[in-house]
């Protein structure tokens, strides 16, 4: 099986170059039967790297230990289903999901490309199978998981302990698919700009491409959050580790993306500016990849020691200038043809919100490259970790949440102060009585009474608009307001669906707030029979159950909780050791409510049955992870396509005004 | 027009005053108690200052982490020396000072706002505020860019303009032009007028 998956990793290999160079070439030599053998070599790849993929799991499934990989990240006790996650366990398979997952995006972006993009496909293709290639390249001659060992052991080193939990099945692959995704909406832009369409050709195949990037990326951020949340048993969920900010970084690149499209497919403005804004994102993924195999910077997330590091920084390089280098050649064909109207428009709020966004992915950068610099230049190397970047970005991300409150309530063009007095009356008022409230109740935490005023804020400016519009289409269609909120947000999908992820976001928020500021921590070790009070819980330790699991003993511990007196329920904390791995791994016991999580984690078991507990209480957390999938319907809501028109009575006397003429989607957002 | 602009002001204010005024605030303070070291008794010492004096270390021999969540040994012993020293009646600033003469500035999860160290602060502080600062200058310069009367050549958006400032959900229009897409909320477009 491994040498039918290495000669297809070799056959996608041949395929992909053929690809890039074969559609360039015909497209510069006018050659149509060219540019079509070219694209159909897309469809290929992704046939090809199917037989590798099922090739590297068959043989994962029959632990076949002479295969490198298969023997480096799965054992005989690993159960099958773990397969899913063993296969990027590490650098090599990694690289082949990688690979496999933008062959398969390339060959839908190629096929559903858009019409408008026609005539500079070609171009786009040839970025893509350029892209495909390079990876493709990596993975055959610098990393084949398809490597064999010169003997068969008897049993493999088996899956890394912390990846085997049911977070792992999403978080990594969803980043991987994420940033590997941001390469699709570049690459139509750099086709249209090497094809010298600078108009607004590329943007509505930018637009949706980018917005599977950014859903991806947000996924598996959050998911990445809650696995260290229940896992790495420190009661935390995000730390600015190097890693996490690799992935954070394009995910605030294409944020800014999203957004500023919009004003160009609306307005015909920040032309320039969109394909600046999509090849920093582009280059803040590959950065992203580039920190997870052999960056340099420590973290808990490397793939360990590996020599891929130079090959992807090359990469980085040539991915960054050569888009600029593009970009100033075409430089004087992208001026904007309009102008702006007022700083008090959508457009001017949009743009601020950009500026914003790519100030934390500034930030976040600088922090994660300034420990190297200081070690280059004075010696000695500085960390800048957590405390940096709350105090540098927390502020920004409240100025941020600002925006999103005002920003969409802002008309496009101008507002008048009538329109902003009608549109922000109520929010303001809801935010200035979170504040009261606040204030009222003896909280006296200026961050923590901003955040949440801002989120009430943002909260009754959609809730107000989501009202308003469906008691007008209530009125003129004589339903009854929940229809009409359906109908309404499925009239205009782009911008529901845009609402409901500034929801999400608020959520998230909540919960940011709440913990980083609301939460007690407390360390005991505890006898059995022994308890502890951690603000209203009364926590007692019952005892310890040790189980022997194959490759590991697991450490059962049974706490009872009790409020006022009275018992409540049993939480069961556990913590495994790996001798194997010398490592141990913990699952905390979790009592969530949308008020606030216990949270109790063990921490080291001794010897005469007494248990070390980690116990929190962290207020509103509930709300981020609930956040997620409210995130992906919202993403959903925005990217289903407008195929089924909004019925005709409604559009008709509209589309002289909101349906654009060259791109032929029904613009009904 | 004056309403207008003092409100345009008041945005431009709030915004600079979180951006400027909250870094320069105290550090978020966290609520939080205790980690009973064994030779320090608890009630010696604040516990809610030791677990924030816990978050400004780095454990120096595990990658990325606190000595707050690592788990190892070298972490729990930190922390305890931590509690010691508060227990002795050392200031939070001593306390640090102790770890970076063992451990060397990069114990510190954020380095002090002095000295060389001060780029830390000041160059990523600074390339937002100019960010922000080119913004506003160049949104400055395409409006004054704009042509006298820029909505001239709107007269057709005419009804959907003083729907907007009617009112955002287009109640009016709905009535007056019945047929007239309800739905559209607030966000009746600007016609594209020369667009390539």
């Amino acid at each position: 099986m491994a040498d039918l998956g290495s000669m297809c990793i070799w056959i996608a290999l041949a395929l992909a170059s053929y690809g890039a160079v074969g559609s360039v070439v015909g497209k510069l030599r006018g050659s149509a039967d060219l540019v079509m053998s070219s694209r159909r070599a897309v469809p290929l790849t992704v046939l090809a790297l199917f037989v590798a993929t099922l090739s590297l799991v068959t043989s994962f499934i029959n632990r076949d230990f002479e295969v490198a990989y298969v023997a480096a990240h799965s054992d005989m006790a690993m159960e099958d289903h773990f397969t899913w996650v063993a296969f990027y366990a590490g650098n090599e398979g990694s690289l082949l999901y990688i690979a496999f997952v933008l062959s398969v995006m390339s060959a839908v972006a190629v096929w559903r490309a858009p019409a408008a993009v026609k005539e500079t496909l070609p171009y786009t293709t040839g970025i893509l199978m350029l892209v495909l290639t390079f990876f493709l390249a990596v993975i055959g001659f610098m990393a084949n998981p398809f490597d064999k060992l010169p003997f068969v052991p008897i049993d493999g080193e088996g899956i890394n302990p912390l990846l085997t939990h049911f977070g792992m099945f999403f978080h990594p692959p969803a980043l991987m698919a994420g940033l590997i995704a941001a390469s699709i909406p570049f690459s139509f832009a750099l086709g249209s700009l090497l094809g010298g369409k600078t108009a607004d050709e590329w943007i509505d195949a930018g637009r949706v491409w980018g917005l599977v990037s950014w859903a991806l990326l947000a996924g598996g951020l959050l998911l990445g959050s809650w696995w260290a949340y229940t896992i790495l048993g420190w009661g935390g969920y995000w730390f600015w580790d190097p890693v996490e900010n690799a992935a954070l970084m394009p995910w605030l690149g294409l944020t800014a993306f999203i957004h500023s499209v919009m004003v160009q497919k609306r307005r015909g403005m920040f032309r320039m500016w969109n394909i600046v804004l999509i090849n920093v994102a582009f280059g803040l993924a590959l950065y992203g990849m580039f920190m997870n195999r052999g960056g340099s910077v420590p973290s808990v997330h490397s793939f360990g020691e590996s020599t891929l590091g130079w090959v992807f920084l090359l990469f980085l390089a040539v991915g960054v200038i050569i888009p600029f280098a593009v970009f100033f050649w075409r430089y004087n064909l992208l001026k904007s043809t309009q102008n702006l109207d007022s700083m008090l428009s959508r457009e001017a709020a949009f743009l601020i919100n950009n500026l914003l966004l790519l100030g934390v992915a500034f930030v976040t950068l600088w922090g994660t490259v300034y420990p190297l610099l200081s070690q280059l230049f004075t010696g000695q190397e500085v960390t800048l970790a957590r405390p940096f970047y709350d105090q540098v970005n927390g502020p920004i991300f409240l100025a941020l949440i600002f925006l999103m409150g005002v920003g969409p309530l802002l008309p496009w063009r101008r507002a008048t102060w009538a329109t902003v007095r009608r549109a922000l009356l109520t929010p303001v008022v809801a935010g200035a009585s979170v504040v009261v409230v606040l204030l009222a109740l003896g909280i006296w935490k200026p961050y923590a009474i901003v955040g949440f005023a801002l989120g009430a804020m943002v909260a009754a400016g959609i809730f107000q608009e989501w009202a308003r519009g469906a008691h007008s289409v209530a009125r003129s269609r004589n339903e009854n307001h929940v229809l009409a909120l359906i109908h309404l947000i499925w009239a205009n999908r782009p911008r529901y669906g845009g609402y409901v992820v500034h929801l999400a976001v608020v959520m998230v928020a909540l919960g940011v707030v709440g913990t980083g500021f609301f939460n007690v921590q407390r360390d005991v070790v505890l006898s059995p029979g022994e308890s502890v009070a951690v603000r209203d819980y009364e926590v007692r330790y019952v005892g310890t159950s040790e189980q022997f699991k194959g490759n590991r003993t697991e450490y059962l511990s049974q706490v009872e909780v009790y409020q006022d007196g009275e018992f409540k329920y049993l939480l069961e904390p556990k913590r495994a050791f790996y001798p194997s791995f010398n490592m141990a791994s913990t699952q905390a016991a979790i009592r969530s409510t949308p008020v606030e999580d216990l949270y109790i984690v063990p921490s080291e078991n001794l010897e005469d049955g007494s248990v070390g507990l980690r116990i929190l209480v962290n207020p509103l957390i509930w709300w981020m992870w609930v956040a997620g999938p409210v995130m992906v319907l919202g993403t959903l809501i925005a990217l289903w396509p407008q195929t089924i028109r909004v019925p005709v009575r409604i559009a008709s006397t509209l589309p002289a005004v909101n349906v654009r003429p060259q791109t032929a989607g029904p613009g009904a957002d | 027009m004056l309403a207008l602009h003092s409100l345009k002001n008041c945005a431009l204010v709030v915004l600079a005053l979180i951006v400027l005024v909250l870094p320069l605030s105290p550090a978020p303070t966290f609520a939080q108690s205790a980690d009973p070291p064994p030779s320090v008794p608890p009630g010696s010492y604040d516990e809610e200052e030791a677990q924030k004096i816990d978050r400004m270390l780095m454990c120096p021999v595990c990658p990325a982490e606190s000595i707050d969540q690592a788990q190892v040994e070298l972490a729990h012993q930190m922390r305890a020396k931590v509690r010691e020293l508060l227990s002795e009646g050392l200031r939070r600033r001593q306390v640090l000072e102790y770890f970076v003469n063992r451990y060397g500035i990069e114990v510190l999860a954020a380095p002090p706002k002095t000295g060389i160290s001060l780029l830390a602060w000041v160059v990523p502080i600074g390339s937002v505020l100019l960010g922000i600062a080119a913004g506003f200058v160049i949104l400055r310069s395409m409006t004054r860019k704009a042509p006298p009367s820029p909505l001239a050549d709107d007269q057709d958006l005419e009804p959907y303009l003083s729907a907007i400032d009617r009112g955002l959900s287009l109640e009016e229009s709905a009535r007056t032009r019945s047929e007239s897409q309800p739905m559209r909320g607030p966000d009746i477009p600007g016609k594209r007028d020369n667009n390539g």
